[in-house]
């Protein structure tokens, strides 16, 4: 898989151009959806504890790789959105899920030696989708090109909210930015 | 708004005399968190519900003429405030407070009624928290029009405070005593003496009432649910994996190489040596075919170091020792693998120390970017959004 980094930065990318088109999209929502990208890097735990080590322990077949598709995305997801507040669980299930697909799409099109990726739509199917082939994670290229990007992305969102404060003003009209009142009561 | 969010303002226009939806229901009474407004609405007195202990329901009155009326009809808010309380009959506690701020004139045009729950965590369920500043009373409010007895009082409108924009699910209780007058609109339509169905969306039943405990119980309920699900699929995967692989692998070579002799076989291996027996310079950029290259590797499959070395023939390109690459080959009885195609995964000595060192770099943006923008909040132990 590409590196974290990589990850987060093309999430990052993606959200903060869908926020020009859609409000809701706000900085805190792109935070959240750069988490998600995460968690299908999460089955790299295997290096601090080994599925085999599990497996022993355990007795039963083990293995980290669900992480690394549609069913563990979604699931991982889910636990982690129960860790927001009530009113935003469901936006940000939405935002985790988003970072954590487009993070196995960018998996699924580096270079793979049987030329398929991996059983991203597991568990509904194994079906492994072919891979364009586009890059190895070790070429600090990629990542050259996803801080470039990234890059072009910030100074473009920054200057589309500095102007004016209309569109910051916009945002916090939001359910999300709305302030919480409670905490003056 | 959210869980700890305190005041709940709900403006109606006048306007409509239509707003009719649904029936009263005498069963039922409103559970803590829920807003039930009676608001006055088309010039008739302003009824209230009680949520429950500790809230507080503010009601703002319009005292315009009755339509048809030659005479300016003026509610006196005693009047008002008794008529609350007998109506609720029972219903309304001692933490109810129906209070009148006289605003004889807002444009003329607007019931205002102002709640403040209490407690809004006790909303807390599934979602629904209460969130309109300003609802559209012709959305969200229901008139009900009931009399009783002969008693020229009030009409009750109730008005749904809505959660994120939506009408919240709820239902009205008893209402006897709270009555309508006599105004056609308020017996236009409904069978009396019936309850209101506050809107179309509010079938399902009301959350039941309790603790926030019970919230941040089922919470940690479906956590764990999710958690053992996600097991469940490490578990599957790691029984049903094998079978679905495109090709047998490194676990299969180690297990039962004899077994997979002649097949092709997939391995990650860790370069220890590369034999320089291969042609030309074709380490970087050669097309990926079979028969480009001649190279020779000593390999150790990643995971499996324990299992020795193996050797990869006929390799188009190869990686530093040190490095990784991923072989698709067929098996040969002697340790060695025929390789079909190389890839790369780490060409360098360094290149995996780099992807973790990148990717750590990720994981703490991702870290620094979310603490900047969220927060936990201690009241509901959740993340909430950083204020400023």
């Amino acid at each position: 898989m590409a590196d974290l980094l990589t990850h987060v930065l093309a999430v990052y990318v993606l959200l903060t151009a869908a926020g020009w088109r859609f409000e809701r999209v706000t900085r805190s929502w792109v935070v959240v959806g750069m988490g998600g990208a995460a968690i299908p890097d999460l089955v790299k735990i295997g290096i601090l504890l080994d599925p085999r080590t599990v497996e022993a322990a355990l007795g039963v077949p083990f293995g980290y790789r669900p992480l690394s598709t549609l069913g563990g995305v979604a699931l991982v997801a889910g636990v982690v959105a129960l860790l927001f507040g009530r009113c935003h669980r469901w936006r940000a299930y939405g935002a985790l899920l988003a970072g954590g697909v487009t993070s196995l799409l960018l998996d699924g099109c580096r270079v793979f030696v049987t030329g398929r990726a991996g059983p991203y739509f597991y568990p509904l199917t194994w079906w492994r989708p072919p891979s364009p082939n586009l890059y190895v994670t070790a070429d600090p290229r990629v990542l050259g090109v996803a801080l470039a990007t990234a890059l072009v992305v910030f100074l473009a969102d920054r200057r589309r909210s500095d102007p004016g404060e209309g569109r910051r003003t916009a945002t916090t009209d939001g359910a999300v930015d709305r302030p919480d009142q409670g905490d003056t009561d | 708004m959210c869980d700890r969010d305190g005041v709940v303002r709900v403006e109606c226009p006048r306007t409509e005399a239509n707003p009719f939806v649904g029936d009263v229901v005498e069963e039922f009474g409103l559970v803590v968190g829920e807003l039930a407004v009676v608001r006055e609405h088309e010039h008739r007195v302003v009824g209230g519900r009680p949520v429950d202990d500790g809230v507080a329901v503010l009601v703002e009155l319009d005292d315009g003429p009755l339509p048809g009326e030659t005479v300016e009809r003026r509610r006196e808010p005693q009047a008002v405030q008794r008529d609350a309380g007998a109506g609720l009959d029972g219903f309304v506690t001692d933490g109810f407070l129906a209070v009148f701020e006289s605003a004889p004139d807002q444009g003329g045009r607007r019931a205002l009624v102002g709640v403040e729950p209490a407690d809004c965590r006790a909303v807390e369920d599934d979602g629904d928290g209460i969130v309109e500043y300003e609802v559209d009373a012709d959305v969200l409010a229901e008139v009900v029009g009931e009399k009783q007895g002969g008693r020229d009082t009030p009409t009750e409108d109730v008005e749904a405070a809505g959660a994120a924009g939506e009408v919240v699910e709820r239902e009205i209780g008893s209402r006897r005593g709270v009555v309508a007058d006599d105004d056609e609109l308020t017996h236009s339509r409904r069978s009396r003496g019936r309850g209101i169905r506050l809107s179309d969306r509010t079938e399902t039943p009301n959350p039941p009432p309790g603790p926030p405990g019970d919230v941040q119980g089922r919470r940690l309920l479906l956590g764990c649910v999710l958690a053992a699900a996600l097991f469940g699929l490490f578990v599957h995967y790691g029984a049903t994996a094998e079978s679905h692989a495109l090709y047998p692998g490194s676990e299969e070579i180690v297990t039962a190489y004899d077994s997979h002799v002649g097949e092709t076989v997939t391995v990650s291996a860790i370069v220890r040596t590369t034999s320089a027996n291969r042609d030309g310079e074709g380490n970087d950029g050669t097309a990926p075919g079979t028969g480009a290259g001649n190279a020779t590797m000593t390999v150790e499959l990643r995971r499996f170091a324990s299992f020795g070395p193996l050797t990869v023939r006929g390799a188009d390109r190869t990686a530093e020792p040190g490095g990784t690459v991923n072989v698709l080959g067929t098996l040969e009885p002697d340790r060695t693998i025929t390789a079909q195609r190389v890839v790369r995964v780490n060409a360098r000595t360094w290149s995996e120390p780099y992807k973790y060192a990148v990717s750590a770099v990720g994981a703490a943006l991702v870290l620094v970017a979310f603490v900047r923008e969220w927060r936990v909040d201690p009241a509901t132990l959740g993340f909430e959004v950083r204020d400023g």
